[in-house]
């Protein structure tokens, strides 16, 4: 599994896993992000059960399990925290924050940890990570693909997570970790986004409050990262696609 | 690489299919003994109806052999709970092999990750091993702090802890099937001594006199239901003979210095 440095500065840093090429081909790729501040972890969309094995290995390369504060799912499914009780088993103490809504839903694979899964309110949160209590928002992006769905804000390194907004199926694990060539990224996202999004509005007022934040780099959980320009022709692009609708 | 792991796993499956069984078979026992009752009870009725004293015999055997299944019931209700203790500690056992697996894998993708070209000779000895046992898991753990691979001490060790879950599990198992094998001694020597007073009661109804022959047909019907429960007993038994071996298996493959 590969690993890139997308931000260090003053202490905080933000590292993204992904494109394992041990990886079997009938499980999705997934990238994980952590944001290492100041010693202490916090892992973004740690993933599925099917990949913990090369996910933790790649990390204990850059921090040790203790330093791990806490886990954030960005929404409810498999891919995304799966992987959940083995991180709960190995870090005692550590917290899970994910939306109210899916709450008693990650209790069924929490193994009997489900007290540590902490409920996200539908207007999200502030965390904060390591001594230096840096704060990260929780940005509300329900319906966007999930119904109870956040993305994380990192005022410091101006980076979001998106988690599956702005996801792409990539063809094979040498692809960048950036994006290259937006217009023939465009075809890895569109079918993703037409299927797995369920509503033009939610996703457009999402685009709205990001652009807001003026992002530096947008980070999904599939495919690859936008940065600098690509930031706002990804933003363009989703505020004019027709999500939500399927012919049977 | 870690095929044994799968192995063991798929035993376990197999403890919980036998658990499902044993209660499957064991369930019926109840109804098998409330018929062995039923029948000893009219088996009285009748008995006190023959005159003088040739009944007598015939009323104490009978009224002995309705005392007996009534011991079957709370037998069989130990067994299915039991039962159901054993489909937990296998339903956990697999979550605790699952959680093992992942962390030995984790351990070994760490190795190759991790370790530099001078160790690979080692472990590629290592990578072959079974892992079921702490001897395997030692081996690898102690060569990746040789060489300082991050987060293996941390790792390691509860993956070792996780090792002697699953071994403390397999052992509660084998407790269990010591259990019920108890109980299911007992269900058979309950049998053995129905079976004893039916052939009593069998001599006593030759010595009968002609107009008494409703017996016969008595004893014949004790006698069915008699077959019918030792059938199921023997059936149990080879059920659980099944079980106590997948987990004496198990025992002897999954070795942590519990
Ligand atoms: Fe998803
Ligand atoms: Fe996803």
């Amino acid at each position: 599994m590969r690993s890139e440095t997308l931000f260090d500065e003053d202490g905080h840093r933000w590292l993204a896993f992904g494109r394992d090429p041990n990886k079997r081909d009938s499980v999705i790729d997934t990238n994980e992000y952590v944001i290492l501040s100041d010693g202490k972890a916090l892992i973004l969309d740690p993933g599925g059960i099917e990949v913990f094995p090369e996910v933790l290995s790649a990390m204990t390369r850059h921090f040790d399990t203790h330093q791990i504060e806490a886990l954030f799912a960005s929404h409810q499914d498999p891919d995304i925290i799966s992987s959940l009780p083995m991180w709960l088993d190995l870090c005692p103490g550590v917290k899970a924050y994910a939306s109210w809504l899916w709450r008693s839903f990650l209790a069924h694979f929490a193994m009997g940890r489900d007290a540590d899964i902490l409920p996200v309110p539908d207007e999200g949160m502030t965390l904060t990570i390591g001594p230096k209590k840096r704060r990260v928002e929780l940005i509300p992006a329900h319906y966007c693909h999930s119904s109870g769905n956040f993305s994380v804000w990192d005022p410091t390194a101006k980076i979001l997570f998106s988690g599956d907004i702005g996801a792409a199926l990539l063809p094979d694990h040498e692809y960048n970790f950036y994006v290259e060539d937006f217009a023939k990224h465009v075809e890895y996202m569109r079918g993703f986004h037409l299927r797995w999004m369920p509503s033009r509005p939610a996703l457009q007022s999402w685009v709205k409050k990001v652009r807001a934040l003026q992002p530096n780099m947008i980070c999904p959980q599939h495919g690859a990262i936008f940065r600098g320009e690509d930031v706002g022709r990804f933003l363009d692009w989703l505020d004019t696609l027709e999500v939500g609708q399927i012919h049977w | 690489m870690l095929d044994a792991l799968f192995d063991c796993n798929r035993k376990v499956n197999l403890v919980f299919g036998v658990c499902v069984d044993v209660q499957n078979v064991a369930a019926p026992l109840a109804g098998a003994s409330f018929n062995i009752e039923l029948l000893a009870h009219n088996g009285v009725v009748r008995a006190a109806q023959l005159d003088g004293i040739a009944g007598r015999p015939l009323i104490a055997l009978t009224e002995f052999l309705s005392t007996l299944p009534k011991k079957i019931g709370p037998a069989v209700k130990e067994i299915e709970q039991l039962c159901r203790r054993l489909a937990r500690v296998t339903a956990d056992s697999t979550n605790r092999i699952r959680v093992y697996y992942l962390l030995t894998r984790a351990l070994l993708r760490m190795a190759e990750s991790g370790l530099p070209e001078e160790a690979r000779v080692r472990l590629q000895a290592l990578a072959n091993s079974d892992f079921t046992t702490d001897r395997d898991l030692e081996r690898l753990v102690q060569l990746l702090e040789e060489h300082h691979v991050r987060g293996a001490a941390v790792v390691g060790a509860r993956c070792q802890a996780t090792l002697r879950e699953v071994s403390q599990r397999i052992d509660e198992a084998r407790q269990i099937f010591a259990d019920i094998d108890e109980r299911l001694q007992e269900l058979k020597t309950i049998a053995r001594s129905s079976r004893y007073l039916a052939s009593c009661l069998r001599i006593e109804v030759a010595h009968l006199p002609k107009e008494s022959d409703g017996f016969g047909s008595f004893t014949a019907e004790i006698g069915s239901t008699l077959d019918l429960l030792e059938e199921r007993l023997a059936e149990l038994q080879r059920i659980e003979t099944r079980g106590e071996v997948l987990v004496r298996d198990l025992a002897e493959r999954i070795d942590s210095h519990a």
